[in-house]
């Protein structure tokens, strides 16, 4: 047996035991149907669970998630709150240099949460997985967050 | 050149397609990398709903980023690259967070990286390759799990999913292919006769190895 036919037999071994379960290729292929062709990027300018470390201990004290994003005047700055006791995850965030709605978009479904005066919204108890948001400008324009995982 | 092999169509033309909206093209890509993003999830030991969740945010991310992918021939190092990121996110929220009760589209997947997974397999001697394959020292499981992905990735976008240098990737994996070679010989999981490993040396036709 040569080295590649070894390589071969391992992948054929690991293709059996632990292939890409059926519902992840799905996902990726619908993945595409959120393609938001006429909206700006708003990314992703941090994010507590990878930034400095005094960041990091307040976040474990708190199970606050802190995470900011920006796209020209827009910018929006959200926690992701993780209840110890019921280990449930929340999200509000305040929002600047937007006006109406926000929507709150998942891999399989989205929801729509007003922005108060103030620019301060609460999308409430939310699942784990990829997260985006969109919003519009007072001039029209639409702004979508980068996807992140929550 | 393809960045996998000169069975596979160019990456160029699929994503030029899907930038044009071809969601048929869309599918070829998910096909032709989600097996390098799954076993970059599991290099990283992550659990089925966390590897899930990686993938799909990394093909998210890619959908936002259709546009800004300069060259095609890399994107498979772009999503290996944003997978492993992803990866060591979860890693480090799994570290202080405590788990969280997930109730999402991918929970009710089986966990295959469960001790009885060797179940699945065929025939008793691949299981117990399997099972010699999840002790390697992590150096080598984590290489060889990247590198038996189906279909076989570009060693530039092996590198990108383990932040390692490409020119490391060859000699490691002869390494570790002998090694657990040396040991599937002594569980009787490849017969002594099959154990002459030669290495074939020339790279594989398309320039991907």
């Amino acid at each position: 047996m040569t080295i590649d036919e070894f390589e071969r037999r391992l992948r054929a071994i690991t293709s059996e035991a632990d292939p890409v379960p059926g519902v992840v290729l799905e996902s990726a292929m619908a993945a595409f149907s959120l393609r938001s062709l006429d909206a700006e990027l708003a990314e992703l300018v941090a994010d507590s669970s990878v930034d400095d470390a005094a960041v990091v201990t307040r976040a474990l004290v708190s199970d606050v998630r802190m995470l900011s994003f920006a796209c020209g005047d827009v910018t929006v700055e959200v926690d992701v709150e993780t209840d110890r006791s019921s280990r449930s995850l929340r999200l509000h965030g305040i929002a600047v240099g937007a006006v109406g709605d926000v929507a709150v978009i998942r891999a399989h479904g989205r929801g729509v949460v007003p922005l108060a005066n103030d620019g301060r919204f609460d999308a409430g108890e939310l699942d784990p997985g990829p997260l985006r948001m969109e919003l519009t400008t007072p001039d029209g324009r639409r702004v979508t967050t980068a996807w992140v995982s929550i | 050149m393809s960045p996998i092999g000169s069975e596979y169509d160019a990456v160029g033309p699929l994503l030029a397609a899907a930038r044009r909206g071809d969601a048929a093209s869309w599918d070829e890509l998910v096909t032709r990398f989600s097996g390098l993003l799954w076993a970059t999830a599991r290099a990283h030991r992550l659990t089925t709903t966390d590897a899930a969740d990686v993938v799909q945010t990394t093909w998210l991310r890619l959908v936002e980023n259709l546009e800004r992918i300069d060259d095609p021939e890399r994107l498979g190092g772009w999503l290996a690259t944003t997978a492993r990121r992803e990866c060591l996110l979860v890693l480090k929220r799994s570290r202080r967070e405590p788990p969280v009760p997930t109730d999402g589209v991918f929970d009710h997947v089986p966990d295959q990286r469960d001790p009885l997974d060797a179940g699945l397999l065929r025939s008793e001697r691949d299981a117990v390759l399997w099972q010699l394959f999840e002790q390697l020292p992590d150096r080598c499981r984590r290489l060889l799990r990247v590198l038996v992905a189906d279909p076989p990735p570009a060693y530039a976008d092996v590198a990108q999913a383990l932040d390692m240098p490409i020119g490391s990737i060859g000699p490691t994996r002869q390494r570790c292919l002998a090694q657990l070679r040396t040991l599937a010989i002594g569980s009787g999981a490849i017969d002594a006769s099959d154990a002459d490993l030669r290495d074939e040396g020339a790279p594989a036709p398309g320039g991907a190895r």
